[in-house]
């Protein structure tokens, strides 16, 4: 498993904040399956985590965790199971 | 137009978890295109009233429940259909709150069993009992729970509740839920179970948890929501979310459209007075009016009947004999208690000795308390000797029974300070940082820019403080409302325990229980009435047959000799009372209405003086206004003056003049206002006045109808100015003492009523463990003082020196510390205190050998020798700062005699040479800061009142002068102030143009 300590920023396409294929190592990964959840913590600390966490499987066999930070409109590729 | 309502939502009623006002999340329901909504706060009903108001307002359906925790901490959302259900729901509130610590909820399951009629039952949040079993896979278990509440509730009667607020595990519970649903044929529902209007209010909702579990942001991450999810999302929101399950959706609306119920214009339910040989309630109290020893006049007996005929039109004959049947109850034992407010308008209260006011004798208007023309029920306010009140409390209680008697609830919200201080804590501050912040923010509030926060977190602090500032934080008594019904409260008003023991609040405050239109008796306390009692004791007197009319206690009122004396003791009434002169009962009342907000905003008060001292003319703008207006020399400053205005000038009925009086007194009723100054002036051109003047006196009554005061107020207070002043004149030394024995009341401080005693000569005898009792005593025709005069000595703390000083007279220190057991600190006090003086041992000696005792609280072998230490003998100053210290007062001499000679060396006048002081003279003066006072009235001047050993010393300090010295006068108690004498008749004060301290201590 790769866990990043500055997790990369990936280019996602979502539609209705539904992530539909993400790239990664300049390979298209369609997802298949995910598995969201969301945060919205750490306010006081004026360092707000406002994400959405999604557990990825790909069509190209990847099982990811990626991020959507709403307060920026990034992605993040948090973890790779591989 | 919507197809999802809300059916969860918490309003800042679930006390210290929702974020919102009803208010607010009506507004945002209308807002989002709502046109329902549900509260369902957790166990209470708290907000019901302003929920229905405020939907109301916004157009919107409100669906009336509560958020139940039952007693296995699983949580039931519970939805009012009908009066049947409201009923049962406060029911089950009740005895979850009975159940349960105070402020939480616990109900027993079997409590559910014959309640369930009239509700419908949601199966709750992720805590729900059926969630939890999924959540733990206990399948099986969960079917069967399911089950068990669909039978108990019935068919469609209960609901398995979706929430989706995208925790990692929602989706699966959402999944098993669904599943056990089509299994067992029970319908899902989506809910939000929201806690705040809008999502940005979450980050206040996290505050509020985190007050709520007295902990810090950084450490309640398990109790904080993972996110900002809980807000009342729009339709559109909940369909996507939901877009699985779009009946869950389309369920909303079903359940919405069977909850029918509002709140009726009423809930009242007095209890009938049983009567003997069932007779009615309107013969009863005919009979005991009739009866009274009162009942004199034929006038009243005119009177008596009009009234009696109003009260059984309104069907309020039941309402006089309960209240009569409390106040008979505190007669019989002794207990002094008497009626306040508009009741004293009242032949009938007076009658029954509700009231101590005829009437008839004070011109007194029956229509303002009670009309044909008024839909409110009167509330009658009663105070009773404050000692005893407890007393009165637990006789309804016990006549009543818990079931049908209880207290008005109030809500304690949040103040700036107590927010801040939460607050910082929350945000990781100590208690000694959050108390900095807090006194800055008080130092500088009035000037934002000085509290320009540079970091980053103090502004997050102080927009949260802004946010929480207002808000309910805990559930609290109303000081003496109580309700009284004839059947259970529960079954139309949830009640609950309160902190205070035998004691039980319903869950609407005082403004709810008014509009529900439900009667409140206000049983209060009033240390006066204790204070008048005890002075009767220890004078041996009664008190009954004092008339009203003595010139000598008008003289003492008259030339501001008030200290202690109700109501007239205050520095305004001290500066007014010389001016005023007055020499009647009657003087009295308009004395006491004069110095109040109302008059003194409406700017009452000089003119009424000025045509008093006769350097006006009394003058009435046409000759119809001379009998209301005569009694107070043509200037407004009753509210009944209103009424008779509008009656002989208008041609109003006097219920009709009351519905003026209160539209002139509401914001709201402006277009009521309009509308009542066509009929007033067209009546009083009936009556032949000409337009404009009839324009001219609306006007009046506009300005100053808002600002005026009840008469019949301030008549039932009066008596109790008489009363005090007479005892005070006649009887000074069971006065002062009942007063020092019934403190904290009143205006002055403890240390100035002994003062103002001892100028009085009245010896005045300090604390002595061999003499003293309790509290303070006639002793050889002095003023004992009381241990409990000693800061910390409390009941045990006395008892325990009186019970060993019945076994024997102090022998030592040791001996007394041995037999007391006291603590060491106590014992220090009542050496500072000089309560062993007697002794003849110098205080000093006495804590160098307090520091050798062994007793039981210092139980080691040490052995501290017995060497003689020759100690300094301690100065008056020490003396008098360490008594101040233990009593907050000094019985040796006044402060400012310590400074005098170098006050007199340097030409600081004395309150006394100030007095013969010319006027605009530059002077320099002293005293000991007793009272500062910077009334919103007075548009940020300030008044200070410094004490002398000779009497008191009045300071105004103009805006830029006390903005200039705020430290100073905020810190220092002795002052040092320059400025011009100021003369009004034989009143003195000095305009400051400098204030500084005094240090110097000779």
């Amino acid at each position: 498993m790769r866990l990043w300590h500055h997790p990369p920023k990936i280019v996602v396409w979502a539609t209705q904040d539904k992530p539909k294929y993400f790239i990664w190592q300049k390979e298209t990964h369609h997802i298949m399956t995910y598995h969201h959840w969301r945060f919205d913590t750490g306010w006081w600390r004026l360092r707000r985590l406002w994400r959405d966490y999604y557990k990825v499987t790909t069509d190209t066999g990847l099982l990811a965790l990626i991020s959507h930070d709403l307060l920026t409109d990034t992605w993040y590729m948090e973890k790779l199971y591989d | 137009m919507t197809s999802y309502v809300e059916l969860h939502t918490h309003s800042y009623y679930s006390l210290l978890d929702g974020a919102s006002s009803p208010q607010a999340l009506a507004e945002q329901a209308k807002l989002l295109g709502f046109t329902t909504l549900a509260l369902t706060d957790h166990n209470n009903v708290y907000g019901a009233v302003s929920f229905q108001q405020a939907c109301l307002d916004y157009g919107i359906k409100p669906i009336f429940g509560a958020e139940i925790t039952l007693e296995n901490n699983h949580h039931l959302t519970l939805l009012v259909k009908d009066a049947t259900g409201w009923s049962n729901l406060c029911y089950l509130i009740t005895r979850s709150q009975h159940n349960a610590d105070k402020g939480e909820g616990l109900l027993p399951l079997h409590e559910l069993q014959n309640h369930t009629q009239g509700l419908i039952a949601l199966s709750g949040c992720m805590d729900g009992e059926i969630s939890t079993l999924l959540r733990n896979k206990q399948k099986r278990e969960a079917y069967l729970k399911a089950q068990e509440y669909h039978q108990l509730f019935g068919d469609n009667n209960f609901w398995i509740e979706l929430q989706y607020h995208f925790l990692p595990d929602d989706e699966a519970l959402i999944d098993a839920l669904v599943d056990l649903a089509k299994q067992t044929g029970i319908g899902c529902v989506a809910t939000n179970n929201v806690h705040y209007a809008k999502q940005e209010q979450s980050q206040l909702q996290d505050v509020l948890v985190c007050i709520q579990h007295k902990t810090n942001l950084d450490e309640a991450s398990k109790l904080l929501r993972s996110n900002s999810e809980y807000y009342l999302k729009t339709d559109q929101e909940m369909r996507h979310l939901f877009a699985d399950y779009p009946e869950a959706i389309e369920n909303t609306v079903r359940i919405a459209e069977k909850c029918n119920y509002t709140l009726p214009d009423t809930l009242q339910s007095l209890p009938q007075y049983p009567t003997p040989n069932y007779e009615t309630a309107i013969g009863y109290l005919y009979e005991l009016c009739a009866k009274s020893k009162r009942h004199s006049s034929p006038a009243l007996k005119e009177r008596l009947k009009y009234e009696l005929q109003i009260v059984e039109e309104a069907g309020l004959a039941n309402y006089f004999l309960v209240v009569w049947d409390i106040v008979k109850f505190a007669r019989d034992n002794g207990i002094r208690c008497q009626g306040r407010g508009s009741a004293s308008n009242s032949v009938i209260a007076y009658l029954l000795y509700i009231s101590p006011i005829n009437p008839l004798e004070h011109d007194l208007v029956f229509e303002r308390f009670l009309s044909k023309e008024r839909s409110l029920t009167p509330d009658i306010d009663i105070d009773f000797d404050a000692q005893r009140r407890e007393e009165v409390i637990q006789y309804v209680y016990k006549r009543y029974g818990l079931d049908h008697a209880a207290m008005a609830s109030t809500f304690v919200t949040f103040r700036t300070k107590s927010a801040i201080k939460d607050v910082a804590k929350i945000f990781g501050f100590t208690a000694s940082m959050a108390d900095i912040l807090a006194d800055a923010w008080e130092r500088y509030s009035d000037n934002q820019t000085a509290i320009t926060m540079s970091n980053e977190q103090l502004q997050q602090i102080l927009s949260m403080v802004k946010q929480i500032k207002g808000l309910p934080r805990h559930l609290g008594i109303h000081n003496g409302g109580m309700i009284i019904s004839e059947q259970p409260l529960y079954a139309t008003l949830p009640t609950e325990p309160a902190t205070m023991q035998d004691r039980y609040v319903v869950q609407f405050d005082k403004e709810g229980l008014e509009d529900l239109k439900i009667i409140k008796i206000d049983i209060l306390g009033l240390k006066m009435l204790s204070a008048i009692t005890e002075a009767e004791q220890l004078a041996g007197i009664n008190l009954e047959t004092v008339e009203f009319n003595d010139p000598s206690v008008f003289e003492i009122i008259s030339s501001a000799d008030t200290i202690g004396v109700f109501q007239v003791e205050s520095t305004a009434q001290k500066q007014m009372l010389p001016r005023f002169q007055p020499k009647t009962f009657n003087d009295i009342i308009i004395a006491i209405s004069l110095i109040r907000p109302g008059p003194i905003q409406g700017n009452m008060v000089h003119p009424y003086l000025r045509r008093r001292m006769g350097k006006e003319p009394v003058t009435y703008l046409h000759e119809l206004l001379i009998p209301a207006l005569e009694e107070t020399l043509g200037v407004i400053l009753f509210q009944e003056q209103v009424l008779k205005i509008a009656h002989d000038f208008a041609g109003f009925t006097h219920g009709q003049g009351e519905l003026l009086r209160r539209a002139l007194g509401s914001k709201n009723s402006l277009h009521l206002i309009d509308q009542l100054e066509d009929v007033f002036i067209e009546g009083a051109i009936y009556k032949g006045v000409e337009k404009e003047t009839a324009r001219l006196v609306f006007e009046k009554l506009r300005g100053f109808g808002n600002y005026s005061f009840a008469k019949s107020h301030a008549s039932s207070f009066a008596v109790l100015v008489y009363q005090s002043a007479w005892f005070r004149r006649y009887y000074p030394l069971p006065f002062f003492i009942a007063l020092l024995n019934n403190q904290p009341m009143g205006f002055w401080q403890p240390s100035v009523i002994i003062t103002d005693a001892q100028r009085h000569g009245i010896k005045v005898l300090s604390v002595d463990i061999e003499q003293s009792e309790a509290k303070c005593t006639i002793e050889n025709g002095c003023l004992r003082l009381g241990l409990q005069y000693v800061k910390g000595i409390r009941d045990k703390a006395s008892t325990r020196i009186l019970d060993a000083r019945e076994q024997g007279a102090f022998k030592s220190l040791e001996d007394f510390c041995q037999r007391t057991k006291l603590p060491q600190q106590l014992i220090e006090r009542l050496i500072q205190a000089g309560a062993m003086d007697s002794w003849n041992i110098s205080r000093r000696s006495l804590f160098w050998e307090l520091g050798r005792v062994r007793y039981v609280v210092d139980e080691l072998e040490l052995d501290f020798g017995e060497d003689e230490v020759d100690l300094p003998e301690v100065s008056l100053a020490e003396t008098v700062n360490m008594e101040f210290q233990a009593m907050g007062l000094s019985t040796q001499t006044q402060i400012m005699a310590l400074y005098r000679d170098y006050l007199s060396d340097e030409n600081i006048l004395s309150s006394r040479q100030l007095a013969k002081t010319q006027v605009d003279a530059f002077v320099k003066t002293a005293g000991l800061l007793v009272i500062r006072q910077s009334p919103p009235t007075a548009h940020g001047m300030v008044f200070l009142t410094l004490e002398d050993e000779w009497g008191f010393i009045s300071v105004i300090a103009r805006p830029n002068i006390a903005e200039r010295y705020k430290k100073i006068i905020k810190s220092v108690s002795v002052l040092l102030i320059q400025g011009i004498v100021q003369r009004e008749g034989d009143v003195v004060s000095v305009l400051a143009e400098k204030i500084s301290p005094i240090t110097f201590v000779s």
